[in-house]
Formats: C-alpha cells, sequence, structure tokens
C-alpha cells in the first residue's frame, strides 16, 4: 500500500476519532441532564406536592458512562494519551526506548484482540439473558461497549504506529499525554 | 504473587498504559489457574457500573466551567482584596485562591492552571521572581486535591470502601493547615528577600476594595456552600452535588457572566469527558488486578510480612510515608492510588488506623508527589505557565516543598486533624 492510501486511511479514523469525542460529550451531557433531573425530581418537585419517582435515571447515567469511559479511552490511544510511565523509555538510548515502545503497543494489541474476543463471548453469554434491574432493557446494550471499545483501540494503535512509520517519525514523539488532572 | 508484580512493573517500565498494564499482568496468573478469561469483562463491568465514579466527570466539567468561565480571575480579585497588603501578599492570595477554587475543583492541575494562568503574570508585573512565582503555584495547586471535593478522594473512597462524604469532611482542617502554613511561608521568605512591592496600608481603601471584590465574587463564593452545604446537610450525595455545580456554574459562565458561548460548550463537555476517561479506565482494569491479588490472598501475605516486620502503627505510618513518597515522586497519582489503596488500606485497618485517616494520609502523600520532581503535574503545569525549565523551579520549590513535607508528618501522626469534623 502506498504512502496516499495510508494517509487518507489515517483522515478517515482520525474523522471516526472526532466523531466519538463529540459523542461521548453528548454523552455528559445526557449524564448532567438526567442527574440532574434526579436531583430536582427528589426536591423540588416533591416540595411542591408532585410525586414522580425517576428509578431510572441512574442506570441510564451509569450505562451512558460506562460507554463514554471505554470509547474515551479508545480515542486515546491514537495519539498515545493513555497515562503511562513515560520515565524509562526516555531515559534509556533512542534505539532502545523505541524498541519498547514498539513492544508495549504490540503486547496492547495483543491485549485488545482478547478484550473484543472475551467482551464478545460476554455480550453472547450474559448479555442476551440479563435484563437491567429498572428499565429492564437486554444488558447486550451495555456490554457490546468493551468489544466496540477494544476493536477501536487495536484500529487507533495500528494507526499510531503506521503514522510513526510514514512520517518517520520518533514513536515516543508522537501525542503523548494530553493532560491530567 | 512476586512474578504478578514483576510483570507489572515491566509493563510499566515499557510504557504499556497503566490501564492495560493492570489487565495484562494477571493474565499469566488466571490461565495458570484455569479461570475462564470472561471474568475480565465481568469485573470491569462492576468495576465502572458505578453511581459514584460519575462524581469524576462531574467535577472535572465544574472545574474547568469555572476556569474558562472567567469565575478564576474574580477569586483573584477578592483574594488580593484579603491578603495583597502585606508584604508577598500576592504570594499569599495565590495560596488563598487555591484554597477557594479547590472548593470549587477536585483537581490539582486544574487548580495549578487555572489560579497560576491570572496570578503568574501579575506575581512577575509586581515585581516577584518568575520561577518563585511558579513554585508558590505548584505548591498551593495541590489544595486542588486535599480540600474537598476532590477526584483522587472519590476514586480512593470507590477503591477502599469508604464514605466519599466522611473523606471529604476529614480533607477540610488538613486543607486548612497546609493553606496557612503555605501563606505563612511565603511572607516570610517574601519579606527577608524583598520579593514584590510594598503596599501603603490604609484601612478604608482596603474595606472599601474588599467589599467590591466580595460583590464580584459573591456569586462564585456561593457554590462551596451549596456544594458541601448540601452534602453535609445531607440532601445530595457527593454526585448529585457535583451536578448540582455543573449547572450552577453552567448558568453562572453562559447565562450570568456570559465568559462562554454557548457554541464553545461541546468542547468542554468533549475535553471533560475524555480527561476522565483517561482516569477512570484505569479504575476499570484495576479490579482485574485486584480481583487476582484477592485470590492469591495478596493482601493477606503483605500485612503478615509488614507485621512480621513490625506491628507498631507508627512504624507502618513512617514506612508508608516514605514509600509514598518515593513513588509519588515517579508515578502519577490516580494510578498510585488505585494499585496501593487495595494492598495498603487493609492491612492499616488491621493495625488499627481509621480507614478515613488512612485515606487522607494517602492524598496528602500523593498530593506532594505532584510537586516532586522528576514526575510532578503541577510541576509541568507551573513550567508550562512560567515558561521556565524544571531545574529553575527547584531551588525556589524547595523550601515550599520542605513546608508541605512538615504538614503532611503533622497530619500524619495527628488523626485528630483529619477525624475531628467526622462524625
Amino acid at each position: 500500500m502506498g504512502n496516499r492510501a495510508l494517509r487518507a486511511i489515517l483522515r478517515a479514523l482520525d474523522e471516526v476519532n472526532r466523531a466519538i469525542l463529540l459523542l461521548i460529550g453528548i454523552g455528559l451531557m445526557v449524564i448532567t441532564a438526567v442527574v440532574f433531573w434526579q436531583v430536582m425530581v427528589r426536591f423540588v418537585l416533591t416540595a411542591a406536592g408532585i410525586n414522580i419517582s425517576s428509578p431510572w435515571t441512574e442506570e441510564v447515567a451509569r450505562y451512558v458512562l460506562i460507554w463514554c469511559v471505554l470509547l474515551g479511552a479508545a480515542v486515546g490511544c491514537r495519539k498515545a494519551q493513555l497515562i503511562a510511565l513515560e520515565f524509562l523509555v526516555r531515559a534509556v538510548p533512542a534505539p532502545l526506548g523505541q524498541a519498547m515502545r514498539y513492544a508495549a503497543l504490540a503486547i496492547c494489541i495483543a491485549f485488545f484482540a482478547l478484550l473484543v474476543n472475551v467482551g464478545w463471548q460476554f455480550v453472547v453469554v450474559l448479555g442476551r439473558t440479563e435484563l437491567s434491574p429498572v428499565m429492564q432493557i437486554p444488558k447486550t446494550w451495555v456490554y457490546w461497549a468493551l468489544p466496540a471499545a477494544a476493536g477501536l483501540m487495536i484500529l487507533n494503535t495500528l494507526g499510531l504506529i503506521v503514522e510513526a512509520v510514514i512520517t518517520r517519525q520518533d514513536i515516543r514523539d508522537i501525542g503523548g499525554l494530553a493532560s491530567t488532572e | 504473587m512476586a512474578m504478578l508484580l514483576i510483570y507489572l512493573l515491566v509493563l510499566f517500565g515499557i510504557g504499556v498504559p497503566i490501564a492495560f498494564a493492570l489487565g495484562i499482568a494477571p493474565l499469566a496468573f488466571l490461565m495458570e489457574r484455569r479461570l475462564p478469561l470472561i471474568s475480565i469483562p465481568q469485573v470491569v463491568f462492576d468495576a465502572m457500573d458505578s453511581f459514584v465514579l460519575m462524581a469524576v466527570p462531574l467535577y472535572v466539567l465544574a472545574g474547568r466551567l469555572m476556569m474558562t468561565g472567567g469565575v478564576a480571575q474574580r477569586l483573584v480579585e477578592f483574594a488580593v482584596a484579603i491578603v495583597g497588603f502585606v508584604r508577598g501578599g500576592l504570594a499569599a492570595a495565590t495560596v488563598l485562591t487555591c484554597m477557594i477554587f479547590a472548593t470549587i475543583s477536585g483537581s490539582s492541575a486544574a487548580t495549578a492552571a487555572a489560579v497560576g494562568s491570572t496570578l503568574v503574570p501579575e506575581m512577575e508585573r509586581k515585581r516577584y521572581p518568575r520561577p518563585y512565582a511558579a513554585a508558590v503555584v505548584a505548591s498551593s495547586g495541590e489544595l486542588g486535591v486535599i480540600i474537598p471535593p476532590s477526584v483522587p478522594m472519590i476514586i480512593y473512597a470507590v477503591i477502599a470502601e469508604v464514605s466519599i462524604s466522611d473523606l471529604f469532611l476529614a480533607g477540610v482542617l488538613p486543607g486548612a493547615l497546609i493553606g496557612l502554613v503555605l501563606i505563612l511561608v511565603n511572607i516570610t521568605v517574601c519579606s527577608v528577600n524583598g520579593y514584590g512591592e510594598r503596599v501603603e496600608f490604609e484601612l478604608r481603601a482596603y474595606l472599601a476594595n474588599l467589599v467590591r471584590a466580595a460583590g464580584r465574587a459573591v456569586l462564585a463564593l456561593l457554590l462551596p456552600f451549596i456544594i458541601l452545604g448540601g452534602i453535609y446537610g445531607g440532601f445530595f450525595t457527593p454526585t448529585e452535588a457535583a451536578v448540582v455545580a455543573v449547572v450552577y456554574a453552567l448558568v453562572l459562565s453562559v447565562g450570568i457572566y456570559r465568559t462562554i458561548a454557548p457554541s464553545a460548550l461541546p468542547k468542554i463537555f468533549s475535553e471533560a469527558m475524555f480527561t476522565s476517561a483517561v482516569v477512570m479506565v484505569i479504575v476499570g482494569f484495576a479490579f482485574v488486578f485486584a480481583y487476582a491479588l484477592a485470590l492469591m490472598q495478596a493482601p493477606q501475605q503483605i500485612a503478615a510480612a509488614i507485621r512480621g516486620f513490625s506491628s507498631d502503627p507508627l512504624v507502618f505510618l513512617l514506612l508508608v510515608n516514605l514509600f509514598l513518597f518515593v513513588v509519588g515522586m515517579f508515578m502519577e497519582t490516580f494510578a498510585a492510588i488505585i494499585i496501593l489503596a487495595p494492598v495498603l488500606a487493609p492491612v492499616a485497618i488491621q493495625l488499627g488506623i481509621d480507614p478515613i485517616h488512612f485515606g487522607l494520609i494517602m492524598i496528602v502523600n500523593l498530593a506532594i508527589g505532584m510537586v516532586t520532581p522528576p514526575v510532578g503535574v503541577n510541576l509541568f503545569v507551573a513550567c508550562g505557565i512560567a515558561r521556565i525549565s524544571m531545574e529553575q523551579l527547584i531551588r525556589p520549590l524547595s523550601i515550599h516543598l520542605a513546608a508541605l513535607i512538615v504538614c503532611m508528618i503533622i497530619i500524619t501522626y495527628v488523626p485528630w486533624i483529619s477525624l475531628a469534623l467526622v462524625q
């Protein structure tokens, strides 16, 4: 495959990542809205003498959060933005440090493949029969988050390696932790 | 168990993200025991399916909104109005602003960034050496995680299964202690070295200025009362208080101060969620690691080993202080809490140490890790804002660091400071 094709694929991948970032932002808006609704229902409406209970809010918020966390972490793989110890990789001579980084990425890809596999089994084995306690929806809706995110993690990690190779950059210098809080 | 730790350290060493290293290290053990690997998704989902953890992205978001929403600026003016008249007043005001901002923000880096970006240029204008200004911001920024709300406290509470409200409450007096000590240190250092300008004190002007600044900051100053009052009045859970803080910050910054355009909101929400996801995914996989440790009965073995060495709680705490200090130099705070809390907290409880007090010791100890080189998030933030190198920061930082260490020792060996407010 030529460099041009690879660059096009990377661009497409980054479009997907951008869309997912937007999506998890919307996810946080949903979480804010439903948890705030829960507070309103408990205090304001009860105080006003209107009694509606909303047991579904917590469940929605928790499930949306699981998706957001896993997808967010998957996006982080594209530019190596997950929290890692960079100290040793940068302290050793460059060729060794780069080799360590590539080894780490290869191990991660193998682990993500395992996660896709066991995550999918988990969907099939448990998700089909299990219903959420309040809303009674099949838990497959939640459990798909792991194999889906792990799949994106594989693509993004490959994307990171491809970017380093075609732009001839030091793999250790691409991305890095944008912000830790 | 030794093998498990060796795998983990090797994976950390070659730079595997901490979240995944925690999931990969126990694989060999799980397969050797012929345990079905499907337990991995099970454990990950159990860990993340938590209403308590939801407080993390919400406090991160509230902090972001307050930071970009011009709230920090008003708090700075208020703090300067209070302590600005003394020699070194701007440095003292930096500490005070961090204390106030910490009651809204749950993170050190956000606190240091919000306060530093306004006050470092201001200190420079008033003839403070730039490295000194950066050192003040780096050291007082750690109050962000000690004064509630605090994201690391939420993570500790989830892992060690203690009450978040109690842990938050336990942070109030230690945070006040550290803040006061830092203010005194700054006034002393600035007086001795002649940093900053002397300001003529005139009572009438002082009061007029104070009233004006308080008026401008009053809406922002209400928020801590809503958050903490709501939690301790029993009105909200910490997660619900977080959402109230978000909505309040939205109303303030978008509606009243109009410092955030509605069109900027999607980006702020996305970034807050992304930052939180990067931390929370570690929690998910840390439970896989903890699951393997529990199967090996590792906490019991470690506890037995420590008791074999000494069963004196004071000796144990001293070892914990030293160990966490060294860990804090190299490791990121969340990772350290997530890995070490499940191992150390049970031992502490067996030795008769209050789990809330122990949690606070861990937080204070690791918060110092944010200010110790070579790896310390507050140092990176402060150096970035002041445009100086880490080497330039070390000398002015050392006296602040010494003060923080003294505070840590006091907080460790005087449990009353942490537990006085906790019923």
